[in-house]
């Protein structure tokens, strides 16, 4: 509809930011930033306290991986000396952490309803580099595409069994959040930045676009909460 | 855009919340509390200007915004805190009977004398 003859000293813009809204929708908005805010602020307020606890959690899922999942992988690919066992010897060497700081070939000497081998708890995190590149070759090596999946023959297992693979895509999963839960500050600065509220106008009022174009609609506050 | 020189801030989107805060005090839930949270958003636009934009005049522009709604927050306040208080006086003073009829021509749709 055309409301330009009816009110023609009000600019399109005005129509959709200032005029489009009721009451009751404002307040919603209000209560949203002021959710949003709050929890903000109380999750960085306990930033000290949940920052070693994240790297704990980190560091023992990093090494459960490497330690506790790993070892039937690496004890069967050894016995039969397959070619994934360079590529998971480069996971597990990148990433350890030996009890004791004593390397042991744990994976020879390991027999099936043995218990799951001990690992230090240590509140250190994977720096950024060790968690790319574990990710890289954990990704690669659960692809349904890779060697390890193959198929080894009818009656021999797959050198990573579905399980397995399984686990491994767990971990990418997981690890994903590593990097964000590391720069924990920075993460909840960056999800609570409601700074668009006011850009979105601006860029609108420097580009000039107005609503002659569809486009704006799409880039503009208003449209954007609605959906 | 707006055919003047300057963006008028009646058209700041964090500013018409503001001032939905301010004057919209029927609702059944105050939202005065949010106000602060309301100028965050001024925080967060003047951070994102320096750190992720590095552009100045950006932040020229929105600390010149806080400065006009500041003073024109402040003034809506103290507005609406005269105004509450003047009515409240006002109603203390009214006839207890007058005011009880009065009170009930306000529920209804027309002022009537009954």
């Amino acid at each position: 509809m055309n409301y330009q003859n009816e009110y023609p000293d009000i600019s399109d813009y005005e129509r959709v930011v200032r005029y489009n809204y009721t009451p009751e929708e404002l307040s919603v908005l209000v209560d949203t930033i002021s959710m949003i805010k709050s929890t903000a602020s109380l999750l960085k307020a306990h930033e000290a306290t949940l920052a070693p606890v994240l790297r704990l959690y980190i560091h023992s899922e990093i090494q459960n991986l490497v330690q506790r999942d790993m070892i039937e992988i690496l004890h069967r690919a050894d016995k039969k000396k397959r070619a994934i066992m360079t590529t998971l010897m480069q996971v597990r060497t990148l990433a350890v952490d030996w009890l004791r700081g004593q390397r042991h070939d744990d994976y020879r000497t390991w027999k099936k309803n043995m218990p799951d081998p001990e690992t230090p708890a240590r509140v250190v995190a994977a720096s950024p580099t060790q968690l790319h590149l574990m990710r890289v070759m954990v990704r690669a090596l659960y692809d349904d595409k890779s060697d390890a999946r193959a198929s080894a023959g009818l009656f021999s297992k797959r050198d990573l069994t579905d399980p397995e693979a399984k686990i491994f895509e767990q971990f990418y999963y997981t690890s994903l959040n590593f990097p964000y839960l590391l720069s924990y500050g920075t993460t909840i600065n960056t999800i609570s930045d409601l700074g668009d509220l006011w850009y979105r106008e601006f860029h609108l009022e420097v580009s000039e676009l107005c609503l002659t174009v569809d486009f704006t609609y799409y880039i503009d506050p208003p449209f954007f909460w609605r959906r | 855009m707006t055919k003047q020189i300057q963006f008028p801030i009646a058209l700041s989107f964090p500013w018409i919340l503001m001032q939905h805060v301010i004057k919209n005090v029927t609702s059944d839930t105050p939202l005065i509390e949010d106000l602060a949270f309301t100028m965050d958003v001024y925080n967060d636009t003047a951070q994102r200007a320096l750190h992720h934009f590095n552009s100045q005049f950006l932040f020229d522009e929105i600390q010149a915004e806080v400065n006009l709604v500041f003073d024109q927050l402040i003034f809506a306040i103290s507005d609406e805190t005269y105004t509450y208080h003047k009515d409240f006086a006002a109603s203390n003073v009214f006839d207890s009977d007058l005011k009880a009829v009065l009170e009930n021509a306000r529920k209804s749709k027309y002022l009537s004398k009954r």
